[in-house]
C-alpha cells in the first residue's frame, strides 16, 4: 500500500493527470471496444467463413465476397441504398438549413415552434414507422386527403415506383428536425458583429448569407452532410416494418439485405462479406466529402 | 476410506446440485404470436402450473417473422427455450443442423413411431419427421380454403349454397357479378389473394402449381422446375383476377393488414383464401355472413391441396430428464384436440377428431367438414433448408406478375435462376 502510494506520488503532475484522464474515459473505452471495435473485427473474420448460426464455421477464403458480388440482389440493395441516402440526405441539408434560418428569426411562440419540430426525433422509430405505414393505406389519411383534389387511390407502400420514394420521405421528415437543430446551434454561434459589419459595408441579406453565414457555418454543413448521409446508409426499420423489402426488392436497402442474409437465410459469412462492403463505401464517401470541404477551406 | 467418502458424498451433492439448478428453473416454452391460439396455451400453463407447482413453465410468444429469426439464433448460442413452436418449413433447416432433440413416441405413450402415426391424420407427422425420426409434434394443421360473403353473393342474386367456386375459373365468372366499381376505382374485390408475406405467396403457388401437376422444385430438391409449364400456369391463374377478369385489385387488399384476412370482415372483398384460424380471429357474429367451401381446384375431381403446421419441438441442450418432462408438457397441451379448436379453430391432425364427441355441431356450423377435407387433400409444401430464399424469390416474382404485368415465364425463370443460386451454395 505505502509503496503504491509511494509510486503514485513519485510521478510529475503531467503524468498522473494523464492516467487520471485515461481512467476517465476507461468505461467509455471498454464499452467501445466490447460492442463495436470487437463485433467489427469479429465481423471482418467471420467474412472469411461460412457459418449458418447452427453449425461450426468454416473457413472459406474469399468465397463470401465472391457470392456477394454474384448475386443481383446486393447489387439491387446497394443501388436501392444508395437512391435512399441521397434521396433523403440532399433534401435534409437544405431544408433543414431553411428551418433553422427560419426559427432563428424572432417570432412569437418561437420556443413552442421548436418544441413543435423537434417532435418527429423525439418519437419512438418503431411508432413513427406503424403510423406513417397506416397513413400510406390505400384507404389511409395520405390518400383520403389526395381523393379530395381528385388524385386516384394509390398503393404507396406496394407499388414499385411509390415504394422508395414514399420512405424517402418519412427519412426526410423525421431527419429535418434534428438536423435544423444542429445548424441552428451553429446559426447561433456566429458572432452577431460578423452581421453587422456586412451591412454596415452595404451588403444586402443575400450578400450577408452567402458571404458570412456560410463560410462560417461550414464545419456545421460539413458535419450535417457527413451524418445525414451515414444514418441514411444505416436505415433498417423502416423498410423493416413497413415494406419488408419489397415489392419486387424496390426498398430492400443494404442493411436490410444483410440482416435478411445472415438471420432469414443462415449465411452469417455472407452477411458479414456485405456488410464488410458497407462499411468500405461509407468509410470512402466520409473521407470524400472530407477532402472536398477540405479543399474548400474547411479544417 | 474417510477421503473416498468424503469425495462420493461431495460428487453426489454436486450432481444434486446441479441437478436441482436444472430444474429449479422450470419449464420455458417459446411460440408464435397468434393471438386465440396464446390465449389458450396461457390456460394450459396455468393449469400445468397447478399440477405441478415445483416445475413450473414460464411462457412467452413473440411475433411471428422476428421469433424465427429469434429461435435461430438462440439455437444457435444454445439459449432457445426448452420447448418450443416450430413451423414446419422451416424444420430442414433444423433437422439438418441436429438442433432438434428426437421427439421419443414412448415417452407420449406410443410403443413407437408407427403407433404414434395411427393416432394422426394420414401424413400429418410426414412435414416433421427427418432419416426417419420424428422431430416435433404437432399441434396445428392447417390449409386453405375459400370463404365467401353470403351476403354479397345475395345482393348480386347469386345463391351462395349452388353458385360458389369449385374452379379457378369459376372464382373469375363468379366475381364479375360480385365486383364493385366507382367510376375507375375498384371499392370492392370480388376476390384477392393475400399480398403480405412471402409464406402465403408460397401456400398458394405451391398448391396452384401441383394442381397442375409440377412442382416448385425437381424430386432431388436440387433445381428448380418453377418456371415449367405447370409453374407458369399457375402463376397465369395467380395474376388472371388482376389482368384478365379485372376483380382483383392489389391496391384494395391491402398488404398493411394487421391480419391478412382483414378486408374480408371489413367487406372489401367477396371471395377470400385463407385458414381455419380465420373463423376465431373473425368472431361468431361475422361468420354469420361468411361460408367457408374447398379450396378452389383445376380439376375438383382429383383435389390438391397444401397443408402446412406448427408444432412443439425440443431442445436438445436440456438434460434428458429434463427432455422427458418436456414430453410430459407436450401430451399436456395436445391432450385436449377438442378443446383447442373450440378455442383456436384449429383442427388437431388426431384420426379420430371429426367422431370426437360434440364434433358434429361443429361439423354443422363452423365448416369443420371443409377444413378436414382440405387437410386431407393436402400435403406439406417443399422440403428443403433453402425454404426461405426460394419463397422470397417466388414471393418477388408474384410481384413482378401481379403488379407490373410482366410476363409470368419470364418473371419465373428470374425466379429460377435465383432458386438455383441459392440450391448451389454450401
Amino acid at each position: 500500500m505505502f509503496r503504491q502510494k509511494a509510486g503514485w506520488r513519485g510521478l510529475s503532475l503531467q503524468t498522473r493527470l494523464c492516467w487520471a484522464g485515461f481512467l476517465f474515459v476507461l468505461p467509455a473505452l471498454l464499452h467501445l471496444i466490447a460492442f463495436k471495435f470487437y463485433p467489427m473485427v469479429e465481423a471482418f473474420r467471420l467474412s472469411f467463413y461460412t457459418y449458418d448460426l447452427m453449425s461450426p464455421p468454416v473457413f472459406h477464403g474469399l468465397e463470401n465476397y465472391r457470392a456477394v458480388w454474384n448475386n443481383p440482389l446486393f447489387h439491387q440493395s446497394f443501388w436501392v441504398s444508395v437512391k435512399y441516402m441521397f434521396g433523403v440526405s440532399i433534401p435534409e441539408w437544405f431544408l433543414a438549413l431553411a428551418l433553422a434560418l427560419l426559427l432563428n428569426r424572432r417570432m412569437p411562440g418561437r420556443p413552442l415552434i421548436r418544441l413543435a419540430y423537434f417532435f418527429p426525433i423525439a418519437m419512438s422509430q418503431i411508432v413513427v414507422a406503424l403510423v406513417w405505414k397506416f397513413m400510406y393505406n390505400p384507404l389511409g389519411v395520405v390518400n383520403t386527403v389526395l381523393g379530395s383534389v381528385g388524385v386516384g387511390r394509390i398503393n404507396w407502400l406496394a407499388t414499385e415506383e411509390t415504394a422508395l420514394p414514399a420512405l424517402i420521405l418519412i427519412g426526410i421528415w423525421r431527419g429535418i428536425p434534428l438536423f435544423g437543430v444542429i445548424y441552428l446551434a451553429g446559426l447561433q454561434s456566429i458572432p452577431k458583429e460578423y452581421h453587422e459589419a456586412a451591412t454596415i459595408d452595404g451588403a444586402g441579406p443575400w450578400q450577408s448569407f452567402i458571404h458570412v453565414t456560410i463560410p462560417l457555418l461550414m464545419p456545421t454543413i460539413l458535419f450535417v452532410m457527413v451524418m445525414s448521409l451515414l444514418s441514411a446508409m444505416k436505415v433498417f426499420l423502416n423498410p423493416l416494418v413497413m415494406t419488408e423489402g419489397g415489392p419486387n426488392g424496390t426498398t430492400r436497402v443494404l442493411p436490410y439485405f444483410i440482416y435478411e442474409t445472415a438471420f432469414a437465410y443462415h449465411r452469417m459469412g455472407e452477411a458479414a462479406a456485405a456488410s464488410m462492403v458497407l462499411f468500405a463505401f461509407a468509410f470512402a464517401l466520409t473521407l470524400i466529402q472530407l477532402r472536398l470541404l477540405r479543399r474548400g477551406g474547411v479544417e | 476410506m474417510r477421503r473416498f467418502l468424503v469425495v462420493c458424498s461431495s460428487f453426489v451433492l454436486i450432481a444434486a446440485l446441479w441437478a436441482g439448478s436444472v430444474f429449479a428453473q422450470g419449464i420455458t416454452w417459446w411460440e408464435h404470436s397468434n393471438p386465440p391460439h396464446n390465449n389458450y396455451s396461457k390456460e394450459l400453463v396455468a393449469d400445468w402450473n397447478k399440477k405441478h407447482p415445483s416445475m413450473p413453465v414460464e411462457y412467452e410468444f413473440f411475433a411471428m417473422t422476428p421469433y424465427f429469426k429469434k429461435l435461430s439464433a438462440a439455437l444457435s448460442t444454445k439459449s432457445a427455450a426448452d420447448m418450443f413452436t416450430v413451423i414446419d418449413t422451416l424444420l430442414p433447416s433444423f433437422t439438418t443442423k441436429d438442433v432438434l432433440a428426437p421427439i421419443r413416441p414412448e415417452w407420449l405413450g406410443y410403443k413407437n413411431l408407427d403407433d404414434m402415426k395411427k393416432a394422426y391424420l394420414p401424413g400429418a407427422l410426414d412435414g416433421y419427421i427427418h432419416e426417419g425420426k420424428l422431430y416435433a409434434v404437432p399441434m396445428i394443421a392447417a390449409t386453405f380454403s375459400l370463404y365467401l360473403n353470403k351476403k354479397h353473393f345475395r345482393e348480386a342474386g347469386l345463391d351462395p349454397d349452388k353458385d360458389y367456386p369449385r374452379t379457378w375459373e369459376d372464382i373469375g365468372r363468379v366475381g364479375q357479378k360480385l365486383v364493385k366499381m366507382q367510376g375507375t376505382t375498384m371499392t370492392r374485390e370480388a376476390f384477392d389473394f393475400a399480398m403480405h408475406s412471402s409464406a402465403w405467396t408460397m401456400w398458394y403457388l405451391e398448391g396452384l402449381t401441383r394442381q397442375h401437376g409440377g412442382g416448385i422444385l425437381d424430386r432431388a430438391g436440387k433445381k428448380c422446375t418453377a418456371n415449367g409449364e405447370a409453374g407458369v400456369k399457375a402463376m397465369q391463374v395467380r395474376s388472371m383476377y388482376v389482368h384478365k377478369y379485372k376483380i382483383s385489385d392489389p391496391t384494395v387488399s391491402v398488404a398493411t393488414n394487421a391480419l391478412p384476412a382483414d378486408d374480408v370482415p371489413k367487406g372489401r372483398v367477396s371471395m377470400f383464401i385463407t385458414h381455419a384460424g380465420s373463423v376465431a380471429q373473425f368472431g361468431p357474429k361475422m361468420m354469420e355472413d361468411i361460408k367457408v367451401v374447398p379450396f378452389p381446384q383445376v380439376n375438383p375431381r382429383k383435389p390438391v391441396s397444401v397443408v402446412y403446421g406448427f408444432a412443439l419441438a425440443v431442445n436438445p441442450q436440456i438434460p434428458e430428464a429434463k427432455q422427458k418432462l418436456v414430453h410430459e408438457l407436450i401430451r399436456h397441451v395436445v391432450k385436449n384436440p377438442k378443446e383447442w379448436y373450440e378455442k383456436t379453430s384449429y383442427p388437431y391432425p388426431s384420426a379420430n377428431f371429426l367422431e370426437l364427441p360434440g364434433m358434429d355441431e361443429a361439423r354443422k356450423t363452423r365448416h369443420l367438414d371443409v377444413f378436414i377435407g382440405d387437410i386431407k387433400t393436402g400435403t406439406y409444401v417443399t422440403r428443403t433448408p433453402f425454404y426461405l430464399e426460394i419463397s422470397d424469390a417466388m414471393h418477388r416474382a408474384m410481384e413482378r406478375v401481379v403488379l407490373k404485368n410482366e410476363d409470368p415465364k419470364a418473371s419465373l425463370d428470374q425466379a429460377c435462376k435465383e432458386i438455383d443460386a441459392a440450391l448451389a451454395k454450401p
